[in-house]
């Protein structure tokens, strides 16, 4: 079943398509929630959140890209926005990365992910729009240029310099965390 | 995975910034978790309270959530239903239907109000002027309400007929100032006296019959008679002026009778 079928089916009332589209999406969406939040529980929440919305506005998706790219924008976008919501959570209680999920790693390369993790979702979340969201669009999300380009409705060019920007930004950011 | 590092996607001036790109991607390889087993039945149980996302239903959620593009698509994407696009129900192109022509009315009568209001709040300024008028009659309406036993031929008249009853004679005498309260009244006392009703007028008219037997005088001009009558709410005032002289005097006294004599 491609994408649209899975449209006409879902807003035919149809559960068990819908059923289909979250256990093949759900993933995606929940590591983009995770990766901008760093909570395994606030990401299952904005990820049952995402796919609330989607399903609410599921008759707005007109085939312009895929059902994924879609779908990743919504989370990519509740994550950010939940992230604004509760501003100390990078600051205090930063998980990094759960113990044991980074397949296979020693406990120092455990650390050290973790550490990274904290970095790059520190530096990322201090971004300004729209570079912010380009960037967790592209790393996040690991969508396309072009598939942010048609998610977002910016010229594909414009979306290259907002990503050349936020990675010029990101370059400070973390050059100035790892100096000090 | 991702060619987010390849320098040909941002361009040959992204070369200095490979190095946070390949830390981005790392972080995103050391992020591939998977969700719990309960997300997906999580996630099905809320959605099981809402309601099929028919195009009428994604509009009305579109606009609950104020979000404007997504109205305005789901609204297009209703009025295809309604005019017959893609397979639906007989039920489900009425409701497409009817959010069509209710949002339709609803931003036109909002357009409408919105110019209407707009044109008014210009109109506004202009309006000034218009207002004076508007507040001159309302004064000449209270002094023709007493003289409703008139008024078919008066109300037509009224500019007409103090113009001759006055204008001749009392504009010589009583001065221009009291003309226009002159004009009207004495028509009402006339009417008073023959009509049968007029409580307020009859008054002043009893009190100056034995003081005035100038009342005859007065009818050389009905306009003096009535003339002092709304000066007469000072009673005394009239009754001393017939006593040491004669009803033109306590008439016009203040202003004009000491002068004109």
């Amino acid at each position: 079943m491609d994408d649209l079928q899975f449209v006409t089916a879902i807003t035919s009332g149809d559960r068990d398509a819908f059923r289909s589209l979250v256990e093949r999406e759900q993933t995606p969406v929940f590591r983009t929630c995770y990766r901008v939040l760093g909570r395994i529980t606030d990401a299952e929440d904005v990820t049952q959140e995402t796919f609330v919305i989607a399903y609410r506005s599921i008759g707005t998706y007109r085939g312009e890209g895929t059902l994924g790219a879609w779908l990743g924008r919504i989370a990519t976008r509740q994550a950010l926005r939940r992230l604004g919501q509760r501003k100390d959570a990078l600051s205090i209680d930063t998980p990094g990365l759960p113990l044991g999920t980074a397949g296979g790693m020693d406990p120092l390369g455990q650390a050290i992910a973790a550490e990274r993790a904290t970095r790059v979702r520190t530096a990322v979340a201090a971004l300004g729009e729209p570079y912010r969201e380009t960037v967790a669009l592209r790393f996040f999300a690991e969508l396309s240029l072009a598939e942010i380009a048609e998610q977002t409705g910016r010229p594909l060019g414009t979306v290259k310099t907002h990503l050349h920007r936020g990675l010029a930004r990101l370059r400070e950011t973390m050059g100035r965390e790892v100096a000090a | 995975m991702s060619p987010a590092s390849d320098p040909n996607q941002l361009g040959p001036e992204s070369a200095g910034l490979d190095s946070v790109a390949r830390e981005l991607e790392a972080f995103a390889d050391e992020t591939r978790l998977v969700p719990s087993a309960e997300l997906t039945d999580r996630i099905i149980a809320a959605v099981a309270a809402e309601p099929v996302p028919t195009p009428p239903v994604t509009f009305l959620h579109a606009v609950g959530a104020l979000a404007l593009v997504d109205a305005w698509r789901a609204w297009r994407l209703n009025l295809r239903l309604a005019l017959g696009a893609g397979p639906a129900t007989g039920r489900l192109r009425l409701q497409a239907l009817a959010v069509v022509v209710v949002a339709a009315l609803l931003v036109g009568v909002g357009g409408t109000t919105v110019a209407v209001g707009a044109a008014q709040l210009v109109q506004g300024i202009v309006t000034p002027s218009v207002t004076d008028p508007d507040a001159t009659p309302v004064p000449s309406g209270l002094e023709v309400s007493p003289s409703p036993s008139t008024p078919p031929i008066t109300s037509p008249d009224l500019s007409p007929s103090p113009d001759p009853s006055v204008g001749p004679e009392e504009s010589d005498i009583p001065g221009e100032s009291e003309e226009p309260g002159a004009s009207s009244e004495p028509g009402a006392s006339e009417d008073s006296s023959s009509g049968s009703s007029k409580t307020a007028t009859p008054r002043p008219s009893r009190t100056a019959r034995p003081t005035e037997t100038p009342e005859p005088e007065g009818t050389e001009v009905p306009g003096e008679t009535s003339t002092p009558r709304p000066n007469s709410t000072p009673k005394p005032s009239d009754t001393p002026h017939p006593t040491s002289t004669s009803g033109d005097s306590g008439l016009g006294g203040p202003g004009g009778s000491g002068s004109e004599s």
